[in-house]
């Protein structure tokens, strides 16, 4: 039984990444614009999740909150946030393209707020977790991001 | 407000399969550089970057003016060695073994190797959460065994490994004063207490939650007198800590609990600790800048009075304090707290030193 235990908790981690791995690198991407920040998050954020599986009761929310954490952190040290001027680092489809440099046009806490909850379809709560602010705050964000984001797809369109 | 914007076409962007990589790798060491071989060394030849102003230290070293001692007998170590109060430290490895060291960073000794007790799942055992019998003879943690967690003894000389509890079903730990119960966070996000052999369990309080799903350094902490528990919990009594995270205090006997933070909200409490004087020392999160939320940190006293900010760098949580309350053992992270554990250090007259960078950052206790 206990051998099935531990091969169940394997093949759990593993579905879990299948499952929302890729979803969750193509945020820390729209997020970071920085592939490397993205596989480094993820893969990062999976490794932290079995070494500390003694202690994460909601492994899913647990992993979306600190993949973006340590992008956040890497972004941080590296100075690299990108400018709306900046050119993508990585090959993408056209429209993909478009929105990936409107994206890098908001602030930290807006691109989070948007990539996480409207992209990613993450309750507001687990953004605000991420944050360490309140849901209601998180609202603002999306809001002012929301509008602005959708200003400048209007303006790339145009 | 606005509504959600369309951005299904980043699901064209190919993404990369980074299983073979998560599966064969281990988390990022984070190199500290040498071990510093004593407390005075590493305070003088700042080791690791001044963190904790002098401001800072006066609080922490003020809070245990009036420290009483607890004094547990000195203990034979393997080799001759001999410990007395306050010259050990129990703590959890990065490779999550129960293990002791001096506070000088000597003498390591690592004395669990989850292989004690045959269980048929060799590579998935973690040892965590250690605490020290009163009398200092003991170590009880918990081992997480696959999917359940049991609770564990072991003399701290190495010998006499025993299993307590195989349902037990927490992960942070902490016992009473006299050594006869134990507070615990339950994996049904309770707050529990029981006696030592696992009976007479009761709820205490529903959804202590750690952040972010998970249960990070959220140990409860038991008064002096072993009379109340302090722990960290909804602003609201109930609901979960996904905004707010209140520092609460309950009364073991009356299971009256009084939220000492509600005029005061200092953000998201994440660990408490208290010291033999009756001063509490918590760590919150702040995410009132932009970008990544601070860990901040901050003492009170019992009844919520005189709450004082500790100025720190923003990345570390109070643990455990020495029997005398002059150094206060505490764990510090990267990027995440919770997260990246870079180990554990003691904070003493405004300075912080490394203890040991291979240490699980949420777990650590003082031998009485």
């Amino acid at each position: 039984v206990q051998e099935a235990t531990v091969t169940n908790s394997n093949q759990r981690m593993e579905a879990l990444y299948r499952t929302m791995g890729p979803k969750l690198w193509r945020s820390l991407l729209a997020y970071s614009s920085d592939p490397e920040i993205a596989s480094d998050a993820v893969a990062e954020a999976f490794m932290q999740a079995i070494a500390h599986r003694g202690e994460i009761r909601s492994s899913e929310r647990w992993l979306w909150t600190a993949a973006f954490r340590i992008a956040a952190g890497e972004l941080s040290r590296r100075r690299t946030i990108l400018l709306s001027s900046s050119e993508p680092t990585y090959e993408m489809p056209t429209s993909a393209d478009h929105i990936m440099t409107a994206l890098r046009a908001l602030p930290m806490n807006q691109r989070i707020a948007v990539v996480m909850h409207d992209y990613a379809d993450r309750p507001t709560k687990e953004v605000a977790d991420v944050l360490a602010i309140s849901s209601a705050t998180v609202h603002v964000h999306l809001s002012r991001g929301r509008r602005r984001l959708r200003g400048l797809l209007e303006d790339d369109h145009d | 407000m606005t509504r959600k914007t369309d951005l299904r076409s980043l699901d064209t962007v190919g993404a990369p399969d980074l299983w073979p990589a998560i599966q064969s790798g281990r988390p990022r060491p984070v190199d500290f550089g040498p071990p510093a071989r004593s407390t005075i060394q590493r305070v003088t030849a700042g080791v690791v970057a001044l963190v904790i102003t002098v401001g800072g230290g006066l609080l922490l070293m003020r809070a245990f003016v009036d420290s009483d001692e607890r004094s547990a007998p000195s203990i034979s170590l393997p080799g001759g060695d001999i410990a007395t109060s306050g010259e050990l430290i129990a703590f959890s490895t990065s490779q999550m073994h129960i293990a002791v060291i001096r506070p000088d960073g000597s003498n390591e000794r690592v004395l669990t190797t989850g292989d004690e007790v045959a269980t048929s799942v060799a590579g998935d055992v973690a040892d965590q959460s250690p605490q020290w019998s009163p009398d200092g003879s003991s170590i009880y943690f918990v081992r997480i065994v696959g999917d359940s967690s049991w609770l564990c003894e072991i003399k701290a000389d190495g010998r006499g490994f025993q299993v307590i509890d195989r349902e037990f079903n927490g992960a942070h730990l902490a016992l009473s004063p006299d050594g006869s119960q134990i507070a615990y966070d339950s994996k049904d996000g309770s707050l529990h207490l029981s006696a030592l052999d696992g009976s007479n369990d009761q709820v205490l309080a529903a959804h202590v939650a750690g952040p972010w799903g998970g249960w990070g350094p959220n140990r409860p902490a038991w008064s002096p007198d072993g009379s109340q528990v302090a722990f960290a919990a909804p602003m609201k009594g109930a609901g979960t800590c996904a905004e707010r995270c209140a520092l609460w205090v309950m009364d073991v006997a009356s299971g009256r609990r009084v939220n000492l933070t509600e005029d005061e909200p200092q953000g998201k409490v994440v660990s408490v600790t208290w010291s033999a004087t009756g001063r509490i020392g918590y760590a919150a999160l702040d995410g009132s800048v932009e970008g990544l939320p601070r860990i901040r940190l901050w003492t009170t006293e019992a009844d919520g009075s005189d709450q004082q900010e500790i100025p720190s760098t923003g990345d570390i949580v109070p643990v455990a304090w020495s029997p005398d309350g002059s150094l206060l053992l505490v764990g510090r992270y990267r990027d995440a707290p919770t997260m990246k554990d870079e180990g554990l250090f003691i904070a003493a007259e405004g300075s912080l030193g490394l203890l040991i960078a291979d240490a699980r950052s949420a777990f650590g206790d003082w031998r009485p």
